[in-house]
Parts: structure tokens; C-alpha cells; sequence
């Protein structure tokens, strides 16, 4: 009782929301055990500042995520960055959009955090540039450029495919 | 290609995620955590029940001659030395002697605590530790009904909880978290090695209240970066027919004031706080027998 006093409404919310926090969460770190940590580790903030964090608590959290998801990977050793190009397989067999998409996603957990969390927040979220900059904290010059490089560094590891084969229907247009 | 490549990357990220459900108890694991960084402050505030690990674990005689083998006689073990009545000795001797004599060896234990208002409020914990091989187990029930659960086996330590499939392998120090399992409501105070300790406290008075019950009251002052205040315990003690602690019980108060510089809590804030605790510890010398959960994913 005295836990559900102190963080009243916060396992409602994440009975209810937890999954599409997660979905971001897993997005932004590559892999499932990585987004729960996430999660877990933008809960605990959420818990430490709880009294301070007036109305939204979700949006709370899901700017935590990007946050600590770039905050983190600054405070890490920087990783070589290996860039390896995804080859679409010999002949065409009606797989290849499944086969690209798999191939834009594990490419994304190859970016820079900053260019992974604004990819993640204008094609995940739908967020406008703006929108993006501002749970960021940066400008919006800062978010099309970062998006621009990370698309660019997408689109050299899928270089190899073509991109006619590819029906565009399944994506959802913004 | 620009639009093309947009989509695409959009359609992935949601093949990719489609139906991720969470594997673990994440929010359970949230607030243990939570729990343990409060504990951590309370006891940098307050220097913890007993705050004497450092001074005194010197005194604790951990794999010392007198520690009993799991599934021993814990009365005979105890028998030749530690007996409280013994006489001549002081109440504090006595009560020493009795410690001495539950320090090492296996137990199974149920602690309860609250608030000075109500003893049973913050839950209960129950489980069994062996000293001797970092072993044993913590089930806590909450009164909101979610189960915590800790295991330790030959010093590793694991915690799950009631709805979560898996367990986690996380980083410790080779003791079950006494005071992570209880919200951090009790500090360290909950650990019955620490409790011993604090029992052996050279200013605590002790008075001898019945054959084999004992009252103690310490009052400690501390002065550390984050804050200066006094902590005072005052509680009971009964010694089972086996010259081992059988049931402690106390009423924790503390105050505190923070210091200049200090931002959270806010710097020249005065910090009061009180809690009750109660350890029952029984059958000494029981074999501990725990079993290494499956489906485990190690904790950074």
C-alpha cells in the first residue's frame, strides 16, 4: 500500500503502455534485453523525480528513453563503427521487402545514438522536426541533419539492392 | 529512393517490434532498485541501524572455529559457550555471548516490519541463509499483494518476482539485500549479521529483563558529508533454550540535518524518520538448500 501511494497510477501505466515504451526502447538499443534496461532505467528516474514530474508521466518517460539512450552511449567507450553492406539475396523471391527492412533495422543499431534516436523518433514516433527537437533538446537544424546522415548511412549499407523490387505500399506514408 | 528507404526503415521498425512484450518484471526491478539507491542515501544520512559494520566487523567471527557445520546440532554447538546464563557475566556479556553463538551458522528467518503506528505495515519477508557457503533465499510479500524473491547460491545472487517468467542475475556483495527486499524501509538494519553487530555495540545498555530477555538502547551521533544527526535504537531481545538470538525487536528514530551543498535532500533540511522492525530467527543449523533458477538474464 505504501509503494502504491508513493508512485500512484505508475503500474496501470505500465501495464497499459509499457509495451509501446519498450517498442521504442528496443528500437533505440538494438535488442530486447537492452530496451528493458532502458525501461527499467527510465523508471527509476521517473521514480527518483516523481514528485516534480507534474501530468504527462508517459511523455515523462518516453523522453527519458531517448535521453538516457544517447546519454549512455556518450558516457560509453565509443564503439568502432563498422559499416558492413547488406547483399540482397541472387534472385528475386518475393521475400526481398522483408529482407530490406531487416536489413534497415539492424543497420540502425549500427548508427551513432544521436542519428538512431532522431530516426527512430521521425519514422518510429511520427514526430515532425520540430516535435523531435524539442524532446532532444536541440535545434531543428540539428535534427534534419542528423536525420539526413543517418538516412545516407542507411541507404550506403543497402546500396546493393534494388530499390524497384521493392513494393513501397507496405510502408505507412507520413 | 529517399521516400522508398523512409518507408521501408518505417515498415521495419514496426515488423521489428511487432508484438515485444516485456520478458521480465521490469517495473518490479525499477523499484528494487529505486529501493536500494534510498536505502544507500539513508544510510550515508543516517549511518544505518547500526552504521557499526565497519567498527565492528572485526569482532564478527565469520568462518571463526565456533561455526557450526548446516545440519549440525545447533544446541550442542552453542551449549559449551554461549549460554547466557552464564554466571558472573553482565547483561551485555551475556547477550554478546548469545550472538557469538548465532553468528555463522545457517537459520531460517521472518522479518516484519512498519512504522512506529504500525508494526505490520510494510511487509513481511521470509527465507533461510547459510553463512558459511553465501546461500540462501527472501520471499517478501507486500500488502499490495506483488511477491519479491531473492536467491543466493554459492554467491550468486538472483532476484525475480510473482508474473515475471525470468529471473535476473545481478551484481552483490554476497549478501541477500535485507533492505532492497523490504523497499528500503529499514536500511541495512534488517540483515541479522548487522543486527548482531549492533547488538555487540560498546555503548548500548543493556538491562536483563526476564531468564532469557534482554532490553537495549543505543544512541549513536553522526556526523558524515551529507548530514549530522542521532540515530537511537530501543528494542528487545529473546534468547532461545539453545543460547541463540531468537527474536529481536526495535523501534529505529533518526534525526538528521543536511548539510550546506548537499542538493537532494535540500541542504539545511531536518530529516526525521522511525521505523520498527522484528527478526525471528529459527531452527540454527538447518540445511539450506537453494536451487539455481532457470531462464536468467544477467544484469549488467
Amino acid at each position: 500500500m505504501r509503494w502504491k501511494r508513493r508512485f500512484e497510477g505508475l503500474d496501470i501505466l505500465v501495464a497499459e503502455r509499457g509495451s509501446s515504451l519498450l517498442a521504442t526502447a528496443v528500437l533505440l538499443t538494438g535488442s530486447r534485453a537492452g530496451g528493458e534496461d532502458l525501461v527499467q532505467g527510465a523508471l527509476e528516474r521517473l521514480m527518483r523525480h516523481w514528485h516534480r514530474v507534474h501530468g504527462d508521466k508517459e511523455g515523462y518517460l518516453r523522453r527519458t528513453l531517448y535521453n538516457l539512450a544517447v546519454d549512455q552511449w556518450r558516457s560509453r567507450r565509443r564503439r568502432p563503427e563498422v559499416l558492413t553492406a547488406v547483399e540482397p539475396p541472387g534472385q528475386p523471391d518475393g521475400t526481398d521487402a522483408l529482407h530490406l527492412r531487416q536489413a534497415l533495422v539492424q543497420a540502425l543499431a549500427t548508427l551513432p545514438p544521436r542519428q538512431r534516436a532522431v530516426l527512430v523518433l521521425r519514422y518510429w514516433e511520427q514526430c515532425t522536426e520540430a516535435e523531435a527537437a524539442e524532446i532532444l533538446g536541440c535545434s531543428i537544424g540539428t535534427v534534419k541533419s542528423t536525420a539526413s546522415r543517418g538516412l545516407t548511412r542507411l541507404r550506403e549499407v543497402t546500396a546493393a539492392w534494388t530499390v524497384d523490387n521493392v513494393p513501397a505500399s507496405n510502408g505507412v506514408k507520413r | 529512393m529517399t521516400n522508398d528507404i523512409e518507408e521501408q526503415l518505417t515498415s521495419g521498425m514496426r515488423q521489428e517490434v511487432a508484438g515485444v512484450a516485456f520478458g521480465s518484471d521490469v517495473l518490479g526491478a525499477a523499484t528494487r532498485r529505486h529501493g536500494r539507491r534510498v536505502a544507500l542515501q539513508r544510510t550515508s544520512y543516517a549511518a544505518g541501524v547500526v552504521g557499526l559494520v565497519g567498527a565492528l566487523a572485526a569482532a564478527v567471527l565469520i568462518g571463526g572455529p565456533g561455526a557450526s557445520t548446516p545440519g549440525g546440532d545447533p544446541a550442542a554447538s552453542a551449549s559449551d559457550s554461549s549460554s547466557p546464563s552464564a554466571t558472573g557475566d553482565t547483561p551485555q556479556l551475556q547477550l554478546a555471548s548469545a550472538v557469538t553463538a548465532s553468528e555463522n551458522v545457517s537459520y531460517r528467518l521472518k522479518i516484519t516490519t512498519g512504522s512506529k503506528e504500525d508494526p505490520n505495515a510494510w511487509g513481511t519477508a521470509e527465507g533461510a541463509w547459510d553463512p558459511a557457503r553465501s546461500t540462501g533465499w527472501l520471499t517478501t510479500q507486500n500488502p499490495g499483494g506483488v511477491g519479491y524473491y531473492q536467491r543466493m547460491v554459492d554467491g550468486t545472487f538472483y532476484v525475480g518476482s510473482s508474473g515475471s517468467t525470468t529471473w535476473k542475475q545481478e551484481p552483490n556483495n554476497g549478501n541477500l539485500e535485507y533492505a532492497d527486499a523490504l523497499g528500503g524501509a529499514t536500511g541495512a538494519s534488517a540483515d541479522p549479521k548487522e543486527l548482531f553487530a549492533a547488538l555487540r555495540e560498546a555503548n548500548a545498555k543493556v538491562t536483563k529483563t526476564g531468564a532469557r530477555t534482554y532490553h537495549f538502547e543505543s544512541t549513536r551521533t553522526y556526523d558524515d558529508k551529507y548530514a549530522a544527526g542521532t540515530r537511537t535504537l530501543v528494542g528487545d531481545v529473546t534468547v532461545g533454550a539453545d543460547g541463540r538470538i531468537a527474536k529481536v525487536s526495535y523501534l529505529a528514530t533518526d534525526t538528521s540535518r543536511v548539510k550546506p551543498g548537499v542538493k537532494s535532500p535540500k541542504a539545511g533540511l531536518t530529516l526525521k524518520s522511525d521505523h520498527r522492525l522484528t527478526l525471528q530467527l529459527s531452527d540454527y543449523g538447518v540445511p539450506v538448500r537453494v536451487e539455481r533458477p532457470k531462464n536468467v538474464i544477467v544484469a549488467r
